[in-house]
């Protein structure tokens, strides 16, 4: 087990260094660079001169990368660009906001997933499963804009029950941050849950099929104990799988929930990097998305490995 | 306005509702739907004297990360309300374009106005106590001097040729050129005065002159400030402190308005001006400005070469469709040059050029481009409306034989690869303080802005020449000649200049409308106070 762990980090590294050439090469040929987008339409020929100058912007990719890489391979992840900031503290501020945001939709849509989708398997069939998964059908459907924009004019603007936005301050008490973080959880959640529960649902009826269940259940197993007791932990791996996909995704990709409820996140980070072609900020970003993924993926697996003993021994 | 359209794969623009575009519309029409109880709008309370005290929340459209305390570094419109809440210019630039003393109590020129004396006034202090000399402003005014030099304001201050202290109060200001008009530029927001000799590290301090102390700011994020109370104008401000922050996406913004959350709000989506006026307790704050956002052609590149196809396009724009379903009525009418109906120096002569395909028809016939392709680059980036106005180009100008292909570019990268790259494209400028400023930033011979290229003899001669002359009438007829020569040769297309509107909750008081930008000018902070 230590060794799989060991090569599966081992492959991850090397993941990792292949997005941060990726990343890089990408917003190289992104036409334009910082100079140009910090100056606006008020750059001319020596003023964007005298800011790539200041930047080291004058020398060769190759080189920079390299420069880059060095830098980053001791933790120094550099200075962004555009704004002079180190970029590790650009992202510590944000990072928090982030880490807040997906673990509470996590905390959230995970249960609630897991149980509709074995709600759904054990009525399987009958109404209950099927108003079930037309409903996590259309919650799928929706793009999260629309979602965000009806629980806002409905829960903030006609009844007031919850702010607009939900930027943190440091001087608000901790019942607003909380209630500042509805919203956007509740879209979070009502985007995420049909995936992972439409997952979990196939996933325990594709075991349901296998002739031990059907044992269990000649031996006079209630179907509620054969489908927690003994399906479950044997449907576990894609289910882990698909949570571990949505949970990467919180961390990385909610720029639309940080963007209607002005929520300074990650998400927003990297895309005001992009915008500026802030090549520290944009790798460091990228390496924290794909930490994540690589992270949550890896934690999927050995999970399922403990779950299922089996699994520890390939053929 | 940022409103997306679908395009087939070639980045042709097809005209159906984008889903992003569908769902806003309906959500602005859910909005309306859901009974807003039709109350009169609570009028202004008549008379209100000014009180002091509370705090506000005010919320401007942007913010970056990159957002700096240093005026020169202005980047964002809340960058530029920033910039008066925590420092002061030398003048401010009143509704009506005149200069007002500000750190400045008084200036003078010599007859040929190439040499400024300003007097400073007494009695002002900074935010840690030192005393307003003249070496602050003889530093403040170098920055934006010089090639190295990084400011916003270069190319304004560009006829700046030095700065020199003549005493403790008084600083002398040396031009390559006259320029009757020279106190207007030391008056817009990244000019602003600041301590003597504070690299750009000690700026981000935000030590100023202004009503605002910094409390707290985290760019990108929010600013905190308060009172000044050593503040030199007497009384100001009224408010004890200010929260100032930008929720970009704006059906956030007017909902975070509507539903009590700021006090506050700039840039209102003109379509959501009807709802927002039968909201109780908001109150709609509007000024007719003279920024505009036109379609510009290059004079020596492309169709827009021949002046028949200059004219043919001209003719080809319906102004009064643009003015309706871009900005719902929010506008002025152009007629093809920068300065807009109320402005004093405003051509009444010259007749509001019509809506005319059977005029352009004829010049695109004369030019032989009648159903040549022309294409035209778009995106959200230059100003208000640029995407709308590239697709009612389209339809009308198809109307008279012309073959306009929208190409829609992604709005990052604009200003560097589509502006002064693409012979026709939308373009947008900026509020400007006189119409020499908006002659010169965008129509000077050889000068990197002027994205038409357009090289009129006549023109730059009286252009440099009515800088000198500090006579109204015989400047206005000089302007009425330069605005002729544009509306006949140049290579704008511009129909409407867009009002500036913002939106407030009636116990904000004391707003003053500015056409400078967008919050009374950007200087809302120090004007408002709460009633409550």
């Amino acid at each position: 087990m230590v060794s799989l762990i060991l090569r599966r980090v081992l492959v991850s590294v090397a993941v990792l260094w292949l997005v941060t050439i990726l990343v890089f090469s990408g917003t190289e040929i992104l036409p334009g660079d910082v100079a140009e987008a910090v100056l606006g339409q008020n750059a001319t020929e020596e003023s964007l001169a005298a800011v790539r100058q200041r930047l080291g912007l004058d020398r060769p990719a190759l080189v920079r990368y390299v420069e880059w890489l060095r830098h980053a391979s001791t933790g120094n992840l550099g200075v962004s660009l555009a704004s002079g900031r180190p970029v590790s503290e650009m992202m510590e501020e944000r990072i928090g906001n982030t880490l807040r945001l997906a673990i509470f939709a996590a905390l959230i849509a995970v249960p609630i997933a897991l149980t509709i989708g074995m709600l759904g398997a054990l009525r399987a069939g009958r109404m209950l499963d099927r108003s079930l998964s037309t409903m996590t059908l259309c919650f799928m459907s929706v793009p999260e804009y629309f979602v965000a924009a009806v629980l806002v004019l409905i829960f903030a603007v006609r009844l007031r029950w919850l702010p607009v936005t939900a930027t943190p301050h440091a001087d608000e008490s901790s019942l607003q941050s909380l209630a500042g973080l509805v919203l956007p959880v509740t879209t979070l959640t009502v985007v995420l849950l049909a995936h992972m529960a439409r997952m979990t649902r196939a996933a325990i009826l594709n075991v349901m099929s296998s002739p031990y269940v059907e044992n269990a259940t000649l031996k006079g197993m209630t179907r509620a104990r054969v489908i927690v007791r003994h399906a479950l932990p044997n449907a576990l791996p894609p289910i882990l799988n698909v949570v571990a996909l949505n949970l990467a995704y919180l961390v990385s990709g909610v720029i639309v929930v940080e963007t209607v409820f002005n929520y300074p996140g990650l998400g927003s980070l990297m895309v005001s990097a992009v915008a500026t072609h802030d090549l520290p900020l944009v790798q460091a970003c990228a390496l924290d998305f794909c930490i994540a993924y690589v992270f949550l993926n890896l934690a999927a697996d050995v999970m399922s490995i403990l779950a299922n003993p089996r699994l520890r021994y390939p053929k | 306005m940022a409103d997306e359209t679908s395009r087939s794969g070639k980045g042709e623009v097809t005209g159906r509702l984008s889903r992003r575009q569908f769902i806003s519309r309906s959500s602005a029409l859910a909005l309306g739907a859901t009974g807003l109880v039709d109350v009169p709008a609570a009028d202004a309370a008549p008379g209100t004297q000014p009180r002091r005290g509370g705090r506000a929340r005010v919320c401007m459209d942007t913010s970056r990360p990159d957002e700096y305390l240093d005026p020169m570094r202005s980047n964002t419109r809340q960058a530029h309300v920033r910039q008066f809440v925590l420092y002061n210019p030398l003048v401010t630039i009143s509704s009506d374009f005149k200069p007002v003393p500000e750190l400045a109590a008084s200036w003078s020129s010599t007859p040929d106005a190439k040499q400024w004396v300003f007097t400073l006034r007494k009695g002002v202090t900074f935010h840690n106590g030192k005393p307003l000399t003249s070496a602050d402003v003889v530093y403040s005014l170098r920055r934006h001097i010089g090639p190295k030099s990084e400011s916003q304001a270069k190319a304004l201050m560009k006829s700046v040729t030095d700065v020199k202290a003549e005493d403790a109060s008084t600083v002398r200001v040396t031009l390559s050129e006259a320029n009757v008009e020279f106190p207007l530029i030391l008056g817009i927001y990244s000019t602003m005065i600041v301590p003597d000799g504070f690299d750009k590290a000690e700026l981000e301090k935000g030590i100023g002159t202004g009503p605002f102390k910094l409390k707290e700011f985290k760019p990108g994020v929010r600013g905190v400030f308060v009172r000044n109370e050593n503040y030199w104008k007497e009384g100001l401000p009224y408010v004890d402190e200010i929260e100032l922050f930008a929720i970009s996406n704006i059906s956030a913004r007017t909902n975070a308005l509507l539903a009590g959350e700021i006090d506050i709000m700039g840039v209102l989506d003109p379509k959501t001006v009807g709802l927002l006026e039968k909201a109780p307790g908001i109150d709609i704050v509007a000024a007719k400005s003279n920024a505009h956002t036109v379609m510009s052609g290059m004079v020596d590149q492309g169709a827009t070469t021949d002046p028949n196809v200059r004219l043919a396009l001209k003719f080809a724009a319906d102004r009064n469709r643009a003015q309706q379903n871009i900005y719902k009525g929010h506008s002025q009418i152009g007629n093809d040059h920068p300065v807009p109906p109320n402005d004093p120096y405003y051509c009444h002569d010259l007749p509001l050029r019509a809506y005319d395909p059977g005029r352009a028809r004829f010049h695109i016939k004369k030019s032989n481009m009648e159903g040549q392709e022309i294409p035209l680059y778009t995106a959200e980036t230059p100003g208000p409306g640029a995407v709308e106005l590239a697709i009612l180009f389209q339809q009308s100008a198809a109307a008279a034989g012309i073959r306009i292909k929208v190409v829609r570019v992604p709005p990052e990268t604009f200003w560097s690869n589509t502006w002064l790259k693409q012979p026709f494209i939308t373009s947008g400028w900026n509020s400007h303080f006189s119409p020499d400023a908006a002659f010169t930033e965008a129509f000077t011979q050889g000068d990197r802005r002027n994205e038409t290229h357009w090289a009129n003899e006549r023109f730059q001669k009286l252009m440099v020449q009515a800088r000198g002359v500090a006579d109204f009438d015989r400047r206005k007829e000089m302007y009425w000649e330069m605005q002729r020569l544009l509306h006949e040769d140049g290579g704008f297309v511009a129909p409407c200049f867009y009002d500036l509107i913002d939106a407030k909750r009636s116990r904000v008081q004391g707003v003053q409308a500015n056409p400078m930008g967008n919050l009374g000018g950007y200087r809302v902070c120090e004007q408002m106070w709460l009633t409550s």
